[in-house]
């Protein structure tokens, strides 16, 4: 289901409720009532149990990494811990993040190609969650939010798509030209400013306003598919002109991963975008899964939370190696 | 890089425009970039004007949102709204900008989902929607529920 090119889609809602200021952490009362309302719509609709409520309050920063790097919550969540929140649907990887940028921000993710897949939960979470105070919403630019760049529909739909031929044979520029073209947004997701660290990209629309969410999801479906039949086809030619020099960086990658003792996480994201392109190659002796679990465990936030601090020589680098060469054994 | 408007002075100011698809950029130094603030409008700087899309309005004139306090220029700074009022105090403004951010279209495209404001509201549309699926025993329990709620005028 296009694992060999996608990470993940995501799906993002925005809504507020029409009489507190959008930033809320300026009062603690605010706050809560936005939970409060959120809360009761939820028990309106008898989804209480399939919503607990997670508080960020007093959660060390280690653990607001963590959750960050998991895609529970949002950097810019972590970020107003003192009065932010979130219900979890852990079945349908569903949040209800409560008090950041907006009052609410429903956010939902897979790990194939499926933005449809996503819609239904989304919307049986926001409406749950208007029927004890209904969303401001306005006749001439729909729904209201802190950001008028996410009023209408408030919808954001994202694709993350791992793209290292598209990259290394220089056809980004292009990519990014037809991407903006339509419409649509183009970041790096890993490094700081937006880097390509790991060659991982996303694609989501760029405008919320004046279409509707399918067509937003068409959109950047459709662009998403573009991508990710270049990079296919650039990977093809890479194995039928039997690219030494990409072949070799690729076993390098995973001798260095399986023995090295020491791995930083920026040269972990070097050899691990060879080892996810050598596994969807079908040239490294790996799952796609694997890879991808490992991106993940090996992020600072994961790291920390399996330090021990027990060894004085452990470092966040050597717990890395080892987690590594367990996972590639 | 020197001012586009006065030709002298360094240029610190970049102001970009946009007319429908068409994007222009003026370097201005900061006392020209605040003669536009001020005299927009007014016809003092006549290069600029000619790429202008014929606003009349200076950003100091607006006055703060009467809810939230927030100003246009607290907008600026930010990019974000202080509340919900701030799109009616800010309406011609933002108007003005919902073109650039979204594309020409500025009308809401989507369906309303239905939105209940009572506990009442969402008992009746779910019993709706029960009987139009023939799921009639759900449909019974709700209609009991809502008779609870107007006999007993307990609040949900």
């Amino acid at each position: 289901m296009n694992h060999d090119v996608v990470l993940s889609s995501t799906l993002r809602l925005a809504r507020n409720y029409p009489q507190y200021p959008f930033d809320t952490s300026v009062s603690e009362g605010i706050a809560r009532s936005v939970e409060e309302f959120a809360r009761k719509g939820l028990e309106n609709s008898g989804l209480t149990n399939a919503y607990p409520f997670h508080s960020l309050r007093d959660k060390p920063s280690s653990v607001l990494r963590f959750l960050s790097e998991e895609g529970i919550i949002t950097d810019d969540l972590a970020r107003k811990s003192a009065t932010a929140g979130y219900f979890r649907n852990e079945e349908k990887h569903l949040s209800i993040l409560t008090n950041e940028e907006d009052h609410l921000r429903f956010v939902s993710q897979n790990n194939g190609l499926c933005l449809d897949c996503l819609q239904a939960g989304i919307q049986e979470a926001a409406q749950a969650c208007a029927t004890e105070m209904p969303y401001a919403y306005d006749e001439e630019w729909g729904y209201l939010t802190a950001s008028p760049a996410n009023v209408g529909t408030g919808f954001k739909a994202t694709i993350t798509l791992h793209l290292p031929l598209i990259t290394l044979r220089k056809q980004l520029g292009t990519a990014i030209q037809n991407v903006v073209r339509v419409g649509m947004a183009f970041r790096g997701v890993y490094g700081e400013n937006n880097q390509a660290l790991g060659f991982v990209y996303q694609v989501s629309n760029r405008t919320s306003l004046g279409k509707t969410q399918q067509d937003l999801v068409d959109g950047v479906t459709g662009v998403a598919g573009e991508l990710i039949s270049l990079e296919r086809e650039l990977r093809t030619q890479a194995i039928a002109e039997k690219d030494p020099a990409l072949i070799d960086n690729i076993w390098r990658a995973y001798g260095v991963l399986k023995y090295a003792r020491r791995v930083n996480l920026k040269e972990f994201m070097v050899h691990w975008s060879n080892l996810r392109l050598g596994t969807a190659m079908g040239i490294l002796p790996l799952k796609l899964e694997q890879v991808d679990a490992l991106l993940l465990n090996a992020q600072t936030g994961h790291i920390e939370q399996r330090m021990t601090g027990s060894d004085p020589t452990e470092t966040a680098d050597s717990v890395r190696a080892a987690l590594i060469r367990r996972e590639l054994d | 890089m020197v001012c586009d408007e006065c030709k002298e002075r360094p240029a610190s100011v970049f102001v970009t425009i946009f007319r429908g698809e068409e994007k222009t950029v003026r370097n201005l130094c900061p006392q020209c970039a605040a003669k536009l603030r001020k005299d927009m409008g007014s016809g003092l700087l006549p290069n600029l004007l000619t790429a202008l899309a014929g606003k009349t309005e200076t950003d100091i004139e607006i006055l703060p949102c009467p809810v939230c306090g927030k100003t246009f220029e607290d907008f600026k700074k930010t990019g974000r709204l202080g509340c919900v009022s701030c799109y009616q105090a800010f309406r011609t403004q933002l108007s003005g900008m919902m073109a650039h951010l979204h594309g020409a279209a500025l009308h809401h495209a989507e369906q309303t989902p239905p939105r209940e404001t009572t506990r009442m509201q969402l008992l009746q549309r779910q019993m709706d929607e029960a009987v139009q699926a023939e799921r009639y025993e759900d449909a019974a329990k709700l209609r009991d529920e809502i008779n609870e709620l107007r006999k007993g005028g307990a609040q949900a």
